[in-house]
């Protein structure tokens, strides 16, 4: 397992236990550290069972956003071959927030774009999939290159918000994230998008609106950060687990309230605590999910995307009351 | 507050009378300052005889959530329909400006500070719809804080729905302008006004995707003058116009009737009654 480099507070008998099993490693072996080595690691696994069946709304914001969760990067290098990187949006620059090329998974050969947060020392550059607008115009640029080529789309989401900076608003972050989502809604190949970490608002939903839409277990969707409606509607940034818990975030929620089709499982403790298994776990729905869009034909597609979205939060019948009227003209 | 007798200007402090409010449609004639106008107040300074036809009025949140935080967000809804008359956060209509047809959909900052939710998602959708089978351009009004948070990942989803229709609209070559008022802020209302054909705003709006205080807060630097204002978004290359509240109407007829190609009526009377009228029902 890959030493950690950010712990979350409610995994410490995790590492406590961890810590004791890097001690004896370090002892001449002999059967007695064998057989406490394994009752460690059953514990470890019991343990983290136990910690993970009873999770909080906040703690599960904790693991979408841990700095040792896997990132878009690392899921390309297992599930998909023949990649080849493309850059640039053709105007201001290369934005390495987003990361996109074309590749193969399984025996689909795609367009593959998302935010990538980095790992480690690239995560500053790659500025936590916080995207600037020339991101947005690459991921435009490449959606069109997939439409040309005939090529099913799959987005990764996993940003936080786009980049919060004057360049940003400046160069044209709603202009460029309006052009986006609109351009990836309107395509006509076949699309899936999978929630892989942080899913921040309308930067996130600009590569999430596809014909398939799935969401690992343990990200996270939400139109603001918890913390933030915790401040604007309790007035109180304290109450952020009121707030994630009323904001309905998580994977399960959101496939009850019709938003995400599929929830993928995570490994027991979250990705990070078995990247590669998750990974795998990842590309079956992937490769699922892309045979299942594949089906059909395009018309039919693109119209049960959009009919799909249209639907979404259908505002209801009347109540009561009649004709509205303005008791407060130009009140400010 | 406006109101028989008058009040002050917000910017410069000068008396406003209630007639000065009419004339100059809640403009202040000495420093241009320009006052929020709710949704009804905004159709009838930019259509023609101050009428339209109101579509979809019955539209109201379902609570989707069953959302609670200090309240809960049906009686936030109730006192909000108490205090507007309004029963979500924006009015679609069918009228015309100087002669020529349009579906409008204008937004209310004073519901729940125009938050964008279902509601609104819903109006613009089968307001695009309608400009769509009518072959007319469709005008969006926007005075938004941002989304309408209590209704959680289904008002991020209209943006989602918001696009498609608009999209349709592209698909379809029916023009579609925005109007960018006080105040057009957060990732999904600027996620749908910032795609139009046209953009037009306010002086002195503000227009942005992430709080300036945040932005603060990140770089650790201040903001350049006007940050987020129409000007500055003017200046930058992200509106196209900055206009008058004054001259709005005159504009917007010219450049409709010339994108439809539909000869403006020269001699159409302003919306009356006066912009200030607790008479406020729609005609039609
Ligand atoms: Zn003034």
């Amino acid at each position: 397992m890959p030493k950690p480099t950010g712990r979350l507070d409610f995994e410490e008998p995790i590492d406590a236990l961890q810590a004791e099993i890097d001690a004896l490693t370090m002892l001449p072996r002999t059967s007695a550290r064998h057989q406490e080595l394994q009752r460690l690691r059953a514990r470890v696994t019991t343990v983290r069972q136990e910690i993970f069946a009873s999770l909080t709304p906040g703690q599960r914001v904790q693991i979408a956003g841990h700095p040792d969760r896997p990132r878009m990067r690392y899921y390309l290098d297992r599930l998909a071959s023949d990649f080849t990187e493309i850059h640039g949006d053709r105007h201001a620059g290369d934005d390495p927030a987003l990361l996109a090329g074309f590749g193969r998974v399984g025996r689909h050969a795609v367009l593959l774009l998302g935010q990538n947060k980095g790992q480690g020392a690239a995560a500053a550059r790659h500025r936590l999939g916080a995207m600037r607008p020339e991101g947005y115009r690459k991921a435009e640029r490449a959606l069109r290159l997939a439409e040309k080529f005939g090529r099913p789309v799959v987005s990764f989401v996993d940003t936080p918000s786009p980049h919060p900076s004057v360049e940003a608003e400046t160069h044209g972050i709603g202009a460029a994230i309006a052009a986006t989502s609109r351009t990836l809604a309107m395509l006509r190949v076949p699309t899936v998008s999978v929630l892989i970490g942080e899913g921040g608002g309308a930067g996130a939903l600009a590569l999430g609106i596809s014909d398939n839409i799935l969401m690992q277990e343990y990200a996270t969707y939400s139109v603001v950060p918890p913390e933030t409606a915790a401040a604007v509607l309790w007035q109180d940034r304290a109450r952020g687990d009121d707030a994630t818990a009323a904001l309905r975030i998580t994977a399960s929620d959101l496939v009850a309230l019709g938003v995400v089709d599929q929830a993928i499982a995570e490994p027991i403790g979250g990705a990070h605590a078995d990247p590669d298994h998750a990974a795998r776990l990842l590309r079956a729905a992937l490769e699922d999910a892309l045979e299942d869009v594949e089906k059909g034909s395009c018309a039919t597609r693109v119209e049960q995307r959009h009919s799909r979205f249209r639907l979404m939060g259908l505002a209801g019948p009347p109540t009561a009351g009649d004709a509205p009227f303005d008791p407060l003209p130009g009140e400010r | 507050m406006a109101s028989a007798f008058g009040t002050a200007c917000d910017r410069c402090g000068r008396d406003l009378l209630r007639q000065d409010l009419d004339t100059h449609l809640h403009v202040c004639p000495d420093c241009g300052h320009h006052r929020r106008l709710g949704a009804p107040a905004r159709l009838r300074s930019l259509l023609d005889d101050g009428a339209w036809k109101e579509h979809d009025a019955e539209l109201a949140s379902t609570d989707p959530l069953s959302f609670s935080d200090r309240r809960t967000y049906t009686d936030r809804l109730a006192d909000a329909m108490a205090a507007t008359g309004l029963r979500d956060a924006a009015i679609a209509a069918t009228g015309t400006i100087c002669g020529v047809d349009v579906e409008v959909v204008a937004m209310d900052h004073r519901f729940l500070g125009g938050t964008l939710g279902m509601v609104i998602g819903e109006k613009v959708v089968r307001t695009a719809d309608r400009a769509r089978a009518a072959r007319r351009p469709l005008l969006l009004v926007c005075a938004s804080s941002g989304a309408r948070i209590m209704e959680g990942a289904l008002s991020l989803m209209q943006m989602a729905k918001i696009g498609v229709a608009l999209g349709q609209l592209d698909r379809d070559g029916i023009p579609h302008v925005a109007l960018l008022t006080d105040p057009t802020t957060g990732g999904v209302v600027l996620g749908c006004a910032m795609g139009a054909d046209l953009i037009l705003a306010e002086p002195d709006a503000q227009i942005g995707f992430t709080p300036p205080a945040a932005i603060r807060q990140t770089t650790g630097h201040p903001l350049p003058n006007g940050f987020q204002r129409s000007e500055y978004l003017l200046d930058h290359g992200l509106i196209d116009l900055v206009v008058d509240r004054r001259e709005l109407r005159g504009v917007l007829g010219r450049l409709l009737g010339v994108i439809t190609d539909t000869t403006p009526a020269p001699e159409t009377p302003r919306g009356k009654p006066p912009v200030e009228s607790d008479d406020d029902r729609p005609r039609n």
